[in-house]
């Protein structure tokens, strides 16, 4: 049987670049967060 | 959603199994990739549904308890002006509930906006707080992740596109669906469980998502300029306009009992729900006839006496392209129906971020078992159970 661990490391690769686009879309939310706080 | 109990995933043996492969693969595809930006901007949506009752539960200033007795509006616009001078007040919305506080919209004297809280029972200021709370904390991530309006809005809208497809789709791979509204997940492998559980949720939220994929669609066409355009104007025109935020304060709150008054007689459908002052007059908004439109959809405009109605806008008059404009909100937010539609909203909102979840898993465990048969299979061949197992690309489809 496969560990969820093993299934979430291979749904994880197989994502490819996408994930790291999405990752960093959701990052940039936190990074101009408080620009956003300073209005 | 890859199909359920009563059609397995098809093998691609037949030409209409093959077909079906196509559509699974493309469900697959889109799910998976942007699994990690759909499942962030579905749960910041989801708890956005209760964005203000977090507020509430988090601020001393926004609670009060109910007695018998209403403040009037130029009441409560009077106690503001009183507790703030510098400040200059853009508009007061009515509460949200009961037990909750009007919102003054303030800006500073240093140009910084907030809000200031009124007791709408005793009209007496109860505090002030910062603009940013987690209302637009939750708004502004999910609407357009931080970023500016015109970049972030049509990159998470564009997610819409995305939804409609896996919708489709799920209704082509899962044959039979409507039959599957009372499957119940099958304990025994946990492949089988995950993917019965996907389904599920999926079929129950069919109707959600192809709601939530209709707004978002419709936000994005807003975004890259097919938008309704603003509404019409309710107030006079005024040549001096630049002196418009200094001279809001010359309302007083006898013009505004007044403006009410004369609404409540000449529109007494009209729940007012948000005022709005400025140099130019009184604008008065809120709910009427109309259903399933925003409180600006109906307005009532006055001089900044209050005495003479300059305009009126009703929600019943819109043409079609506004209508469409008006209904996105409160059918993508849930609030038309209170407490019991924003609740349906959050736990379908709920369902539709653990699809994207389960949906990432399930194509883990599909792949790593698939990976795990095909190593098995070579060690069988090459004689030896040390076999090195094939990497992911070499793997059939399971």
């Amino acid at each position: 049987m496969t560990a969820p661990r093993d299934a979430w490391k291979v749904a994880w690769r197989g994502m490819g670049w996408w994930r790291w686009l999405c990752l960093a879309l959701v990052i940039v939310a936190f990074v101009l967060l408080p620009q956003e706080f300073a209005r | 959603m890859p199909p359920g109990p009563p059609s397995p995933a098809p093998a691609a043996a037949t030409p209409e199994k093959g077909g079906r492969r196509v559509w699974f693969d493309l469900h697959s595809w889109v799910g998976l990739k942007l699994c990690v930006l759909m499942a962030f901007v579905c749960f910041t949506g989801t708890l956005a549904v209760f964005s203000h009752e977090i507020d509430w539960a988090l601020h001393d200033e926004m609670r009060v308890s109910p007695v018998p007795e209403r403040a009037s509006w130029g009441a409560m616009v009077g106690a503001v002006q009183q507790a703030y001078p510098a400040w200059t007040i853009n508009g007061l919305a009515a509460p949200k509930g009961p037990r909750s506080a009007v919102m003054a919209s303030m800006k500073t004297d240093e140009g910084r906006l907030r809000f200031v809280w009124v007791d709408p029972y005793r009209g007496t200021v109860t505090g002030d707080t910062h603009w940013f709370n987690t209302q637009r904390f939750l708004r502004n991530t999910h609407r357009h992740l931080m970023m500016p309006v015109k970049f972030g809005v049509p990159i998470v809208s564009a997610l819409a596109i995305a939804l409609l497809v896996t919708l489709v789709t799920s209704l082509v791979i899962y044959r039979h669906w409507w039959r599957g509204f009372f499957s119940m997940p099958r304990p025994e492998r946990q492949r089988r469980f995950w993917g019965d559980v996907h389904r599920l949720a999926g079929v129950w939220s069919l109707w959600f998502i192809a709601l939530i994929a209709a707004t978002g669609v419709w936000y994005l066409v807003e975004s890259l300029g097919g938008g309704a355009g603003g509404q019409s104007d309710v107030l006079a025109e005024r040549a001096d306009d630049a002196a418009t935020v200094q001279a809001a304060p010359a309302i007083t709150p006898a013009a505004i009992d007044l403006a009410i008054a004369n609404a409540r007689q000449q529109w007494p459908g009209l729940d007012v729900k948000r005022i709005a002052l400025s140099a130019r007059g009184i604008v008065i908004e809120g709910q009427a006839e109309a259903w399933l439109v925003r409180d600006r959809a109906n307005a009532l405009g006055f001089d900044s006496t209050g005495g003479t109605v300059t305009g009126r806008r009703a929600g019943t008059g819109l043409d079609v392209h506004h209508r469409i404009s008006e209904m996105a909100d409160p059918l993508h937010f849930g609030t038309f129906g209170g407490l019991a539609t924003q609740l349906i909203w959050f736990v379908f909102g709920l369902l539709l971020t653990a699809l994207s979840v389960t949906g990432a898993y399930l194509y883990g465990l599909r792949v790593a078992d698939a990976m795990r048969a095909a190593a098995r299979k070579a060690a069988k061949r090459a004689g030896t159970r040390t076999a090195r197992p094939p990497a992911e690309h070499e793997t059939v489809h399971p």
